[in-house]
């Protein structure tokens, strides 16, 4: 039995199906799904950057349907053995995770990671993880026993310093030579306002470098540059995965697929995967100062809801898209009644129109407009009607 | 009477033969002798129509008689030479005599025209025997069955007759469903049938997913179906072969049938020309449901059709020969174009905001084959036969507002000759074939993501490259040889050997075929062949999609294995009247190296992720044929099979494994009326299918943070039980066809009708489940409904 095809891939079909349902148009009555016996699932990601790993065990489910709007239909297996078995003979026993906030069916083991080929030190029952080396999980419980194994991916040290980065001039690239193991790599994008990820299987292009058009998209990050601003502070984050967590997060539908989407167990469902971070680097973008805009402003007074200080950039291309009839995005971050928030505006060249949106999102933004009058830029808020004028720094 | 001494020596020598004779140099040779036999050869047709007849000829010095084959043609060897008359008689049709001068060593060649008599006629008593019985008396080949195209033609079927839909009705073939391209042969993959048209290969044989064969049935004259054990001339495949043949056009003048049908219109064309010694027609055929839909609607819902043109010409040669030329090309379209809907404008913006949806599909498919033949007897006994021919299948898949652009093609130019002698108890045949082959693929996919991650609906993560180019040129040269022979009139042993060289794959084969037949009695015969089959071009196809649209070709190479197979068979044939028998065959097949890709619907090709296994069936078929006989023939078809698929070693059934298939086929079409009935009742059981075993929550995983997140956090996701674990429920379906006569001048005017599924049974094509439901609900989706259909043909 299967779902309707969905997405690119099932189109061809899809639309061929409709041909075939045009002549034949015929659907046989429905009928309650039979009972079934239900299987086991696991979730669980070996992650060497990390001391506790996780293992979740429940069943599978017969419908979506909720009991309540706030509770997912979940249907945890409490009395499971989760064993991992490491490379070279030794095992731990994962314990059934307790404490308030833990869900039920969730197990965790402490683990060690170990990079320089030694035996390792560690207490019992303390899993040891070896980069480059195979890693065997059995999860059994009176519904049956999934088997699942991984390499962990090799990816040298983490790289999570936290520096400069002018969009005009700068480049960001991680070098993947020495990485193993790797059947993809998780890219992911976090500003303020959200997070974009996806996947890749190659990362020879620069994550992030100066652009040539808005449509280059000759660089990693492409996905994300719609919401790369210069002035703020966004993390770039970089991960090796394994063939199994590659699989199980991007494969694709396949209607009449032989396999559940993504799964890589045996005698189960679900994930059994590993991780290595690369890249964990929080970039505080900047840009050249080359338009009448772009520098350190600081107000001739204190304004309640506008900024009294701030540093705005603007960089061709970044953000990608969403201008309108305005040829510059112009952003950064300001101080208002002591509380940092972000400027993200647009200007024509001389007219401005900005959102400072605040660092907790609790308090609200505030919108404004203004211009650019000689040396001075000034604001008038779009609610109260206050008109701020700023001055160089 | 007194003899003198030197005439009693004479009398002496001429009884006792030559004295032996020493050879001696530079001695003058004697002049050779003429044999004294030739061979006298011929097709036999029906003057009004030029349909080919299956008529009984029969020679009156010495006596003989044969029967022709589906496509009237006929042979006697070993004619005597001098004046012999020859007598053609059909049932419905006058007689025809002609007598016939044969000079030894030479091969006179004979058309033959029946006129058919309207009248009553006394039933004619003939002994002379069908091509049925001929195979079986003298052939030891066993799992061959013939249709001729008259026979399709009563036989019921969508829209109009289809010769590959009617293949699929034969012991030993199974075809997935009313819709799917392709059919399974004794639990084979469908990539493995070697489709020929007049020897030619055709890549993809199929219409609209499968729904129509790309035959044009009025161009067909018959068609030959081996389901296993076939012999070592055959290469290429691992089961089957099905050798359509085209229809030739014998008579004088422009002749033509036109047929008008729901579905679609077709015109075929022909006539012979010098005395019968240039024959040619012309085929064409257009669908225009799109046309239809457009003209009502005014849009183009249904933006789908597909043309064929197919042409067939021979010249007859000095000396018996003859030149054929045979061209096929057809194609399937389909174009689709979304109405742009401007849903607004930003006004102080330059852009239009418009439905997203907006796109245009276009998505067309076709074979182009070309070839040309030479048969020219060299003698009474040899026969020479060279084909040069050119085959193409190509695809392009263009959805330029999502940047996709997939195109495949494969080409072939093979260059094959055999031949034959038929010498006493022995006929041998030897032959090559030398192939050129280009396999092309295109893919250009820009993968863009959609704020959530780079899922683009590909099944296969792994292949995410989206500019992808895959060129092959492989060649293959094989080699065949092959014995007939005939110890006594018990035995028929058949003995070949095929050696096959692929160039890509580096790889050189020896598949020996051996078949022995055994005479009980002489209407009993018991039949054992074995042989082994090789396969290195191969579709990209996951057989467990239920609906085949077409097959995308590649070449074995360096990372691509060549596929085998061995078989045997055993069988018993028994004749329970001149023209009737039942067949009866157990099979035994083993596979290895068989590939598909991981995905069923992802369209791209990416060898290094194909999945290999090996497999095995075996089985049984029942085949009871009634030919015709005061106008009534068919047959009963029962195969029972199993097959099985291992991999990783897990063994599971394949989606065609059919366990129990029936048919029964019932044409009745006596010539004194003007009424041809057809029939046909299918039943088998259900095809195994991957069922539904659940739901799973999915989560999200933040590598960085090792944390997870809730239950459902990435959704919900089907659980699939074990591989084809669950069967369809049984199938049957009921079609009916009838075709009335009508005379109007020298037009022959023939409505139609046909029935399909008359008893509307909703055998299930696929599944789909409701899980926002508790409990979830099943809804099955139903095969051919109950479709009435009709048309008219006109023939003169």
């Amino acid at each position: 039995m299967v779902r309707p095809p969905r997405r690119l891939a099932a189109r061809v079909t899809a639309l061929v199906a409709l041909l075939a349902a045009s002549i034949v148009g015929c659907e046989i009555e429905g009928t309650t799904a039979p009972e079934l016996e239900p299987r086991v699932v696991v979730h669980a990601v070996l992650n060497p950057t990390s001391g506790v790993q996780i293992v979740t065990v429940e069943r599978t489910l017969r419908s979506v349907v909720r009991t309540s709007s706030e509770t997912p239909p979940y249907d945890p297996i409490d009395d499971a053995l989760v064993i991992i078995y490491g490379p070279r003979g030794d095992s731990v026993v994962a314990r059934r995770a307790t404490g308030t906030g833990v869900s039920d069916g969730v197990y965790r083991v402490s683990s060690i990671t170990i990079t320089d080929g030694s035996p390792g030190a560690a207490q019992p029952n303390v899993l040891r993880l070896r980069p480059g080396e195979r890693y065997r999980l059995k999860v059994e419980t009176s519904i049956g026993v999934a088997v699942g194994e991984t390499t962990i991916p090799v990816g040298g040290p983490e790289n999570g310093s936290r520096v400069t980065f002018n969009l005009d001039h700068d480049t960001l690239r991680v070098d993947t030579t020495t990485v193993r193991n790797a059947a993809g790599y998780y890219l992911r994008h976090e500003w303020r306002r959200g997070v974009h990820e996806r996947y890749a299987t190659t990362l020879d292009a620069a994550l992030l470098r100066p652009l040539s058009s808005a449509a280059d998209s000759g660089w990693s990050f492409f996905f994300a540059g719609e919401t790369i601003y210069p002035g703020v502070a966004q993390r770039f984050t970089i991960v090796a995965v394994d063939s199994n967590y590659f699989r199980y997060y991007v494969a694709g539908f396949d209607p009449f697929g032989d396999d559940t989407r993504g799964n890589t167990l045996t005698g189960g469902v679900g994930l059994f995967g590993s991780v290595a971070p690369l890249v964990s680097k929080i970039l505080d973008l900047t840009a050249d100062a080359d338009t009448p805009f772009e520098g350190s402003w600081a107000a001739d007074s204190a304004p309640p809801t506008l900024p009294t200080a701030m540093v705005l950039y603007s960089s061709p291309y970044f953000p990608r898209e969403g201008l309108g009839q305005f040829r510059y995005t112009v952003s950064g971050t300001g101080q208002v009644s002591g509380k940092t928030v972000e400027a993200y505006g647009t200007s024509d060249g001389t007219r401005m129109s900005f959102l400072f949106v605040p660092v907790d999102p609790s308090n609200p933004a505030t919108s404004a407009t203004g211009s650019i009058f000689g040396a001075d830029l000034v604001l008038t808020d779009n609610s109260t009607g206050e008109r701020v004028t700023y001055r160089r720094r | 009477m007194r003899l003198t001494s030197a005439a009693l020596v004479t009398a002496i020598a001429l009884v006792a033969g030559p004295p032996p004779i020493r050879a001696v140099a530079q001695q003058p040779s004697a002049r050779p002798v003429p044999p004294a036999a030739g061979s006298i050869t011929g097709v036999v047709t029906n003057l009004a129509t030029g349909e080919a007849l299956r008529a009984d000829l029969t020679l009156d010095r010495p006596r003989r008689g044969v029967r022709a084959d589906p496509t009237g043609r006929f042979t006697f060897r070993d004619v005597p030479a001098g004046r012999v008359r020859l007598r053609a008689t059909s049932f419905g049709f006058e007689p025809a005599d002609s007598v016939i001068l044969v000079r030894g060593g030479e091969v006179v060649t004979v058309v033959l025209r029946l006129r058919a008599v309207p009248q009553a006629l006394a039933e004619v008593r003939t002994v002379a025997k069908s091509p049925e019985r001929t195979r079986f008396d003298e052939l030891a080949t066993p799992s061959v069955v013939s249709i001729s195209g008259a026979e399709v033609r009563r036989i019921p079927a969508l829209g109009e007759s289809d010769v590959l839909r009617t293949a699929a009705l034969l012991p030993g073939v199974v075809a997935r469903n009313d819709f799917s391209a392709g059919f399974n042969v004794r639990g084979g993959e469908a990539d493995q049938n070697l489709v020929l048209l007049d020897g030619i290969q055709i890549y993809n044989p199929f219409h609209m997913g499968g729904l129509f064969g790309t035959f044009i049935d009025k161009a067909v004259s018959g068609v030959d179906v081996m389901t296993g054990a076939f012999p070592s001339r055959y290469g290429g495949r691992l089961s089957s072969v099905l050798d359509v043949k085209s229809l030739e056009e014998t008579r004088h003048g422009l002749h033509g049938t036109a047929e008008v049908s729901l579905l679609s219109s077709s015109l075929f064309l022909g006539g012979a020309l010098n005395e019968s010694k240039l024959s040619w027609n012309f085929a064409v055929r257009r669908t225009y449901a799109d046309k239809v839909v457009e003209w009502i609607r005014g849009n183009n819902d249904f933006p789908y059709h597909f043309q064929d043109a197919q042409l067939r010409s021979r010249l007859a040669l000095p000396k018996g020969g003859s030149l054929g030329l045979t061209a096929y090309m057809g194609k399937d379209l389909l174009y689709h174009q979304d109405e742009s809907v401007q849903l607004g404008s930003d006004p102080g913006g330059p852009i239009d905001i418009t439905d997203d949806d907006n796109e245009t599909i276009t998505f067309d498919w076709g074979n182009r084959v070309v070839g040309l033949t030479l048969d020219q007897p060299l003698s009474a006994r040899t026969m020479l036969s060279q084909r040069l021919a050119y085959t193409r299948f190509g695809t392009h898949f263009d959805l330029p507002s999502q940047s996709v652009y997939l195109a495949q093609s494969v080409a072939e130019v093979q260059l094959a000759g055999a031949i034959t002698h038929a010498g006493g108890r022995h006929t041998l045949s030897a032959g090559y074939e030398a192939s050129s082959y280009r396999t092309s693929y295109r893919e250009q996919i820009a993968i863009e993501t959609n704020g959530d991650n780079s899922d683009v609906g590909f099944p296969d993560p792994l292949a995410t490259d989206g500019d992808t180019t895959m060129r092959q040129h492989p060649a293959m040269a094989g080699l065949f040889a092959e014995d007939l022979w005939k110890p006594n009139e018990r035995w028929l042993v058949r003995a070949g050997l095929r050696g096959e060289f692929v160039s890509g794959a580096n790889w050189l084969g020896v598949s020996p075929r051996v078949s022995a037949k055994y005479f009980l009695t002489p209407r009993l015969a018991i039949t054992a062949a074995g042989g082994r089959y090789s396969q290195w071009m191969r579709a990209m196809r996951n057989e467990d999609l239920p609906l085949r649209v077409f097959d995308l070709w590649m070449a074995s190479d360096s990372t691509v294995p060549v596929s085998t197979s061995t078989q045997f068979s055993l069988g018993a044939e028994r004749w329970l009247a001149k023209d009737r028998f039942l067949r009866v065959e157990g099979y035994s097949k083993s596979y290895d190296r068989l590939a598909e890709p991981a995905s069923t619907v992802d369209p791209r090709i990416r060898p290094t992720l194909l999945r290999y296994y090996d497999g095995r069936s075996y089985g049984a078929d029942f085949y009871l044929r009634q030919l015709d006989h005061n106008g009534f023939s068919g047959w009963i078809a029962y195969s029972y099979g199993v097959t099985t698929r291992e991999r990783n070693g897990v063994t599971y059934w394949p989606a065609h494994d059919r366990r129990h298939n029936a048919n029964v086929v019932a044409t009745y079409a006596p010539g004194r009326s003007r009424w041809a009935l057809g029939s046909h009742l299918g039943v088998a059981s259900g095809t195994p299918y991957t069922g539904w075993a659940g739901l799973m929550n999915r989560y999200r995983y933040d590598p960085v943070r090792n944390v997870w997140g809730p239950p459902g956090s990435d959704g919900e996701e089907d659980v699939r039980g074990p591989r084809n674990g669950e069967r369809f429920p049984f199938y049957w379906r009921l079609d009916l066809s009838a075709e009335r006569r009508f005379g109007i001048g020298a037009t022959t005017v023939k409505p139609y009708l046909n029935l399909i599924n008359v008893f509307n049974r909703k055998n299930v094509f696929l599944y789909t489940i409701d899980t926002n439901t508790d409990p979830p609900q099943v809804t099955g989706a139903s095969q051919l409904p109950f479709l009435p259909s009709f048309g008219l043909r006109m023939e003169w």
